[in-house]
């Protein structure tokens, strides 16, 4: 993976775009589900707790209702006298049982009982006989109390008792207060939300009430494993929200159905999966196009100079832009413009010089066979006792065989004893109407020059400059100038004529036909050595020429290095 | 990039942490401590045990924590010791004394008032009620000559009329058989084979079907507890009790404190509250059962033997063997 990432510029800026894309939409997806539910649980709560704070208000006010009704009726001169007297006919009692509970019936149904536990009066219905134990359930609690007594009523309900005492505390009979389930109802119906409900519990968790009439006692059953096994009463489906009703000491629960029950969680982790899967798809494509759209110049630069590796210097890249990467393509342009044009100039001195040496091959058949036969003539010279034949024939031979030897540099000293070789030949050919002297010091002697380049220039000497002369002189001589060694061919003849010397100093260079040596040598240098080099000439007529050849100063141990 | 990743990782682990909360409130502070609760395994039914539990868990504020189920089954189960059991409440008192060894004992307070006669003599068990055996018979099929005491359960006049649970299933019904063995005259052995003749191959599955065949009129007359028979008489059945002339025993059923367990306090505490002279008041009235203290004037009235507990357990199981064949014999 890393090495995918650092193998190219276009898979940084995908990971790199991907990541910083990917990441804060993430983020926001994961964020905005946790808001989402968090505040959700938490408007819940407060309300379980607000509904809570309710009931338990309700509750406390109902109990204080009853503590007073109790405490009224318990000492009530009425309801003693009335119990004390015994039956269960006293319509005194009757009348302030009725005006006592006045508030309390619509939710309550308030019982007296006599010492023995025998019901003697109700707020009720039809009074049936009933009898209570006094030695268990209400009628003990409230006996062993001075106050209120709560207990969970047989039925589901809630049952608060009091004893009627005599002035010295001797028990005359009891007061039951039975809430059943429908006063219940009644009392915390509307208190607490519609899909919630209500549990309340005495002190170890048995039913005095449940809202929900289906499958009460299995709740409150299971509530209550639950609570001793150390479980967590919520499930999936519903939130538990616990008080202590201090009064009674019973416990109020709050039932409230979970928003996220684990249906909608999968429902909610689907969609924030769906949400993530989309949000990396659109990064993908975000970082696809953008790394592709940035790496692009990149891309195309990099290949462009692969193929210029590969020897393809034809590429072009074509930009419209005109930042960094507009500048670098130009760049890039103009380099492989200039690597091309060089490419070219070389291309084309390499044919020059395989033409010259094509030619020079092709006329080496030819001095072969001159000079076979000039060493026949030397030696017919010789038997036939005509020393000048054999004389000419030997320098021509040299020359020949100079010319057709394969090496292309020779030093100084060689290139004059040729030139020394073809004006002894020359001097034959003239009858000896012109001297030459040659000037060049011992120093230059081992320098290289191209071979025979001195020849064409002598030549041009003896046949345009002192041919018609009867004392004719030409001049060898070296100098350096600087870095560059310059060679001179002097003669006193007739001059160059101003038009070839015109055509001499001309970029081109073009020399009628018989000039043609000039125009070689100069060539020959120019190749080997560069433009800077070549032959220059000074002249007058009838006042003699001066040709000088440029050459860099090479030595013969500098071109051995 | 790391840093990336392992910031990625972090919102992760905070959604799951989100995730992991609920609205629920703390629980635990609701839940009673070690020295508030008892664990009860009882074989009574709910109309015994759940006014008792209630009362009890009122008046200490014990969370009782119950566990129902046969006597036996219970009694195995306390007997393999893996248990969270404190109290065994049900189950006879020769049931209770053969598994004495898993019980601790306990002499309660209210001891002194217990009759002598249903003291457990190591303390093991303590008695909670007492279960006459009798007989019953269908008041609308039967109005000459009613059956007077087990000699009529001998008499082939009722042969195949008589309501009887397996007495190798039900441990009532053991009782009641050995209370008949006991209190006729004459060979055992004879008596037993003379009253499985009698029963003409009719043989219930269970003690509590008796009162039912009987009401019903599949049978006449039936043999079972005075507790079944008084909830069936309450419910309406045409029927009625005859305590046998013979005399009939009256054996106490029981609870026990589980050796070793971890609310021993508040099991000795509801075998105080069971013992207790209000508790003991109620039986009668409120479950049809006798009270162990003796001075019930119900069970004054009724002739009682003096049952071999000894003997009826150690005969068990040749006598349930011998029932075996001579019932497949009177099936025959």
């Amino acid at each position: 993976m890393r090495d995918w990432i650092k193998s190219s510029f276009r898979n940084r800026i995908f990971v790199t775009v991907l990541l910083v894309t990917l990441l804060p939409m993430l983020l926001c997806d994961v964020l905005v589900m946790l808001i989402a539910i968090g505040s959700s649980e938490s408007l819940l709560y407060q309300q379980a707790g607000e509904e809570l704070e309710e009931l338990e208000r309700r509750l406390d006010a109902l109990i204080e209702q009853v503590d007073e009704v109790t405490a009224d009726l318990a000492g009530s001169t009425v309801v003693r006298s009335a119990l004390r007297r015994g039956g269960s006919d006293s319509k005194l009692l009757y009348q302030v049982l009725y005006q006592k509970t006045e508030a309390l019936r619509s939710c309550a149904v308030v019982e007296v009982y006599d010492a023995e536990g025998e019901r003697c009066y109700t707020s009720g219905g039809s009074l049936e006989e009933l009898s209570l134990p006094t030695g268990l359930g209400p009628l003990r609690s409230a006996g062993e109390s001075t106050g209120l007594s709560f207990q969970a009523d047989t039925e589901p309900g809630l049952v608060m008792s009091r004893a009627v005492r005599t002035y010295d505390e001797e028990i005359l009979g009891y007061i039951l207060v039975h809430i059943p389930r429908s006063g219940f109802d009644t009392l915390l119906g509307d208190g607490f939300g519609a899909a919630n409900d209500v549990f309340l519990l005495d002190g170890t968790w048995r039913q005095v009430y449940c809202s929900d009439s289906i499958h009460t006692q299995e709740k409150v059953d299971s509530l209550r494993r639950a609570l001793l096994s150390g479980e967590s009463l919520g499930d999936g489906y519903y939130s538990f929200y616990l008080r202590r009703h201090q009064a009674s000491g019973f416990t109020l629960i709050l039932q409230q159905p979970k928003v996220y029950t684990p249906a909608v969680m999968t429902s909610v982790y689907f969609a924030c999966l769906m949400m993530g899967l989309l949000c990396l798809i659109l990064s993908l494509v975000c970082a696809w196009l953008l790394s592709k759209y940035l790496s692009k110049p990149v891309n195309q630069l990099d290949e462009a100079m692969g193929r210029v590796e590969k020897g393809d210097y034809d590429v072009e890249l074509i930009s419209d832009r005109s930042d960094e990467m507009g500048r670098l393509n130009a760049s890039f342009n103009r380099m492989t413009r200039e690597y091309r044009q060089n490419l070219e100039r070389s291309v084309q001195h390499e044919r020059e010089l395989n033409e010259t040496e094509l030619s020079m091959l092709q006329a080496q058949l030819n001095p072969h066979f001159l000079y076979n036969t000039l060493d026949s003539m030397k030696w017919l010279g010789v038997t036939n006792h005509v020393p000048q034949v054999a004389a000419m024939a030997t320098s021509l031979a040299a020359l020949l065989r100079a010319g057709i030897s394969g090496e292309k540099f020779i030093t100084l000293e060689q290139e004059l004893e040729l030139v020394e070789k073809y004006l002894d030949i020359q001097s034959m050919r003239f009858e000896d109407r012109f001297t030459w002297e040659t000037d060049v010091d011992e120093k230059y002697q081992h320098c290289l020059v191209p071979k025979l380049i001195l020849q064409p220039l002598v030549e041009n000497a003896v046949i345009h400059g002192i041919a018609n002369m009867e004392d004719g002189y030409i001049k060898l001589s070296a100098s350096t100038r600087g870095e560059t060694l310059v060679l001179a061919v002097e003669d006193n003849g007739q001059g160059i004529p101003p038009e070839i010397l015109r055509r001499l100093k001309s970029p081109e260079r073009e020399m009628p036909a018989g000039h043609l040596g000039l125009r070689n040598v100069d060539r020959i240098v120019r190749l080997y050595y560069g433009e800077e080099y070549g032959i220059s000439a000074i002249s007058s007529p009838g006042m003699g020429s001066r040709v000088e050849l440029r050459l860099p100063e090479v030595r013969k141990e500098d071109e051995n290095a | 990039m790391k840093k990336m990743i392992a910031v990625a990782f972090a919102l992760l682990g905070i959604f799951a942490a989100g995730c992991a909360r609920t609205g629920d409130m703390e629980s635990s502070a609701f839940a009673p401590g070690e020295g508030r609760r008892l664990v009860i395994y009882t074989s009574h039914k709910q109309e015994v045990y759940q006014p008792l539990i209630r009362e009890f868990e009122q008046r200490t504020g014990i969370w009782v924590e119950l566990k129902t189920g046969g006597s036996t089954e219970l009694l195995e189960i306390i007997a393999q010791g893996d248990t969270d059991c404190d109290l065994m409440l049900g189950g006879g008192a020769d049931s209770l004394s053969a598994y004495s060894f898993c019980f601790s004992p306990y002499h309660s307070i209210y001891e002194e008032n217990i009759a002598p006669e249903y003291r457990s003599s190591d303390g093991s068990y303590s008695p909670f009620s007492a279960l006459p055996v009798v007989l019953i018979y269908n008041t609308k099929l039967v109005r000459m000559n009613p059956p007077t005491g087990f000699a009529s359960l001998l008499d082939p006049a009722w042969r195949g009329k008589i309501a009887f649970a397996d007495p190798a299933v039900s441990g009532s019904s053991y009782t009641g058989l050995c209370t008949l063995l006991q209190a006729l005259p004459g060979d055992r052995n004879e008596n037993l084979r003379c009253f499985a003749a009698n029963l003409g191959g009719r043989l219930l599955p269970s003690s509590g079907d008796v009162v039912g065949a009987v009401a019903e009129g599949s049978c006449y007359i039936g043999l079972t507890l005075e507790e079944t028979a008084l909830k069936g008489m309450d419910a309406g059945y045409d029927i009625a009790i005859v305590y046998p002339e013979e005399g009939t025993s009256a054996l106490a059923d029981g609870a026990a404190v589980v050796a070793g367990c971890a609310h021993e306090g508040n099991a000795r505490l509801f075998i105080d509250f069971m013992l207790s002279p209000e508790v003991q008041q109620l039986l009668p009235e409120e479950f049809y059962r006798h009270s162990v203290y003796g001075g019930d004037d119900g069970l004054k009235n009724i002739e009682l033997i003096d049952y071999e507990l000894d003997w009826a357990s150690s005969q068990q199981s040749t006598l349930l063997e011998t029932w075996g064949e001579l019932f497949e014999g009177a099936q025959g």
